[in-house]
């Protein structure tokens, strides 16, 4: 490493290698800088496109040879061993990929910039490849086997959700008191007596059916999870520069930049700041939408208390106005929403209904959109309000009239 | 495609002005927007003041620049609409269409066809023939008994 430095240092121009040479002389030790956020970035991008390029060609030889029907079938193996490939080629054969040497950073194992180890890498390349395809694969086939478990037992589906809260009220009871509950119900009596000969894998199977049956339900919250830990993970990055990728923060694999140190390098904190900000916010919205009505309808039914009754009940009826988005307007929503219906009232086409485009007079005087009035006039010459004569010579665009 | 902007901005409407005009209730088909069913309730001082008729509503793709097909599902008796099919006889829905109508004008217009029948240009050519021929009772019994038998609220 202080060799590559040494020589790197010597080809570059005569103050750094000043600066590499007094670093020599403190300790052996060199340290590269950390590489800064946009070089990881463009390194990211350029590792994209390739990565792009491998899989169309990846395709198009998997299309020449078994025809275009298993190609389309297998589109996403096709990515998957393009990404594979292109990776296992560089980050797992211990090679900077295009991008990194474009931008020449190096990829260091944790603090003591180390380079990896095979095994991180093996580790990384699993991360960024595989894992991704695995989990989307994963969850596709569940929520396609909870659609069909939903399907299968769709009316009585009910019942059965039921009937495995009574049981599991009765199991509950059956500790406390074992005798009483044995004999409140003959089926139930059945079905406890089975549990018992086998209590773990039955409730592992039960848990692991109402999971499968409940994930196409949960599939959009989860997916939207995923995208707010994504832009976290993004935020983060913006602060302290350190993993672009999730796969490198799992792996502890960070970048150190070898190139010809610049002056300029710009940090992306303001990035991270209004990333901050944003996240905030639907931090926020997702509490007053799931939590507060929760709590609230909580407070509402502790009665007994006047005062929190009182908060709880305001809180209800904020919240049901209108999906709990806007709540501190509350009364004032509806005269905006006048207002604002009144100011566009008078810029709508009567004809489409939306506001108009192209605005358009006919010699009586009313206007539309130009699209609008002129198909009608092919239709019938004659104004859609009064029904006054006109002919399409007439029309006039008025663009140079503000109303 | 237009026509479906169109139809979505005046579902919009109907949406938000809803409870303000208790004579027309509109409802579009949950699977297609292009056929809508409206609830109308008879003109008051009219044989038909208790009574609520349905109506089929079936747009065509080229609306609003054709007008919408409308007919009466429930039966009713009157010289404009043809008795056995329930078609309306209304200018405005043939020849003096305009598409600055939407919907629940048409809605209204049939209410005000209700409470003016045109006797001149009878599809009922029986109640026509009442009307013409002046006697007046007659018609308000014929159209109050089959109001009360097909279009009653309280059934």
């Amino acid at each position: 490493m202080a060799s590559e430095e040494g020589s790197r240092s010597d080809s570059q121009g005569a103050d750094t290698s000043d600066v590499s040479s007094n670093r020599h002389d403190e300790d052996l030790v060199v340290q590269f800088a950390a590489a800064a956020q946009p070089e990881m970035m463009r390194a990211a991008e350029k590792d994209e496109h390739y990565v792009g390029q491998v899989c169309e060609a990846c395709y198009d030889a998997f299309r020449h040879t078994f025809g275009t029907r298993l190609a389309v079938a297998y589109q996403n193996e096709m990515k998957l061993a393009g990404r594979v490939l292109y990776y296992l080629l560089t980050t797992g054969a211990g090679l900077q990929t295009l991008g990194e040497e474009y931008c020449d950073i190096v990829q260091v194992a944790g603090v003591p910039g180390l380079p990896a180890t095979p095994a991180r890498r093996t580790l990384l390349v699993f991360y960024q490849t595989v894992l991704p395809y695995l989990a989307e694969r994963l969850s596709a086939r569940a929520a396609s086997r909870g659609m069909y478990l939903g399907s299968e037992d769709g009316e009585d589906e009910t019942s059965t959700s039921s009937q495995t809260s009574r049981v599991e009220e009765t199991f509950g009871r059956e500790e406390t008191s074992s005798g009483s509950s044995g004999s409140v119900d003959p089926g139930n009596n059945m079905e406890i007596r089975q549990r018992r000969r086998a209590p773990l894998t039955w409730r592992l199977r039960q848990a692991w059916m109402a999971a499968l049956r409940r994930w196409p339900q949960i599939l959009p919250s989860v997916r939207e999870g995923l995208v707010l830990l994504v832009r976290t993970h993004l935020m983060l990055f913006y602060f302290e520069g350190l993993y672009y990728h999730m796969g490198k923060r799992a792996a502890g694999i960070r970048y150190i930049f070898t190139g010809r140190p610049s002056q300029q390098r710009p940090r992306y904190q303001m990035l991270g700041m209004f990333l901050l900000i944003q996240l905030t916010f639907v931090c926020g919205h997702w509490l007053t939408r799931t939590v507060f009505p929760s709590i609230a309808s909580s407070m509402r039914l502790r009665e007994t208390n006047p005062s929190l009754s009182a908060v709880g009940s305001q809180g209800i009826a904020v919240i049901d106005e209108d999906g709990g988005k806007v709540e501190e307007k509350g009364p004032s929503r509806p005269s905006n929403m006048w207002a604002e219906s009144e100011a566009t009232a008078s810029s709508k086409c009567p004809l489409c209904l939306s506001p108009r485009q192209h605005p358009t007079a006919t010699p009586c005087g009313h206007v539309f959109c130009w699209n609008c009035v002129a198909e009608w006039c092919n239709e019938k010459p004659e104004c859609p309000l009064c029904r006054a004569p006109v002919s399409h010579p007439e029309l006039v665009c008025v663009y140079h009239a503000d109303f | 495609m237009a026509s479906r902007a169109r139809l979505f901005k005046e579902y919009k409407e109907v949406q938000r002005d809803r409870g303000q005009d208790s004579d027309i209730q509109l409802l579009c088909d949950e699977t297609n927007i292009y056929r809508w069913t409206a609830l109308i309730k008879g003109p008051t001082d009219t044989p038909y003041q208790e009574g609520v008729f349905q109506l089929a509503i079936n747009v065509p793709e080229q609306y609003p620049l054709v007008p919408p097909q409308v007919r009466f599902v429930t039966k009713i008796f009157h010289p404009n609409v043809h008795f056995k099919t329930g078609e309306i006889c209304l200018d405005i829905l043939k020849t003096a269409w305009s598409p600055a109508w939407t919907l629940q004008s048409v809605c209204r217009a049939v209410i005000a066809l209700l409470a003016h029948p045109e006797a001149d240009s009878p599809l009922n050519c029986d109640c026509g023939n009442l009307l013409r021929s002046g006697d007046h009772r007659g018609y308000k019994s014929m159209a109050l008994m089959y109001t009360r038998l097909a279009a009653a609220t309280n059934v």
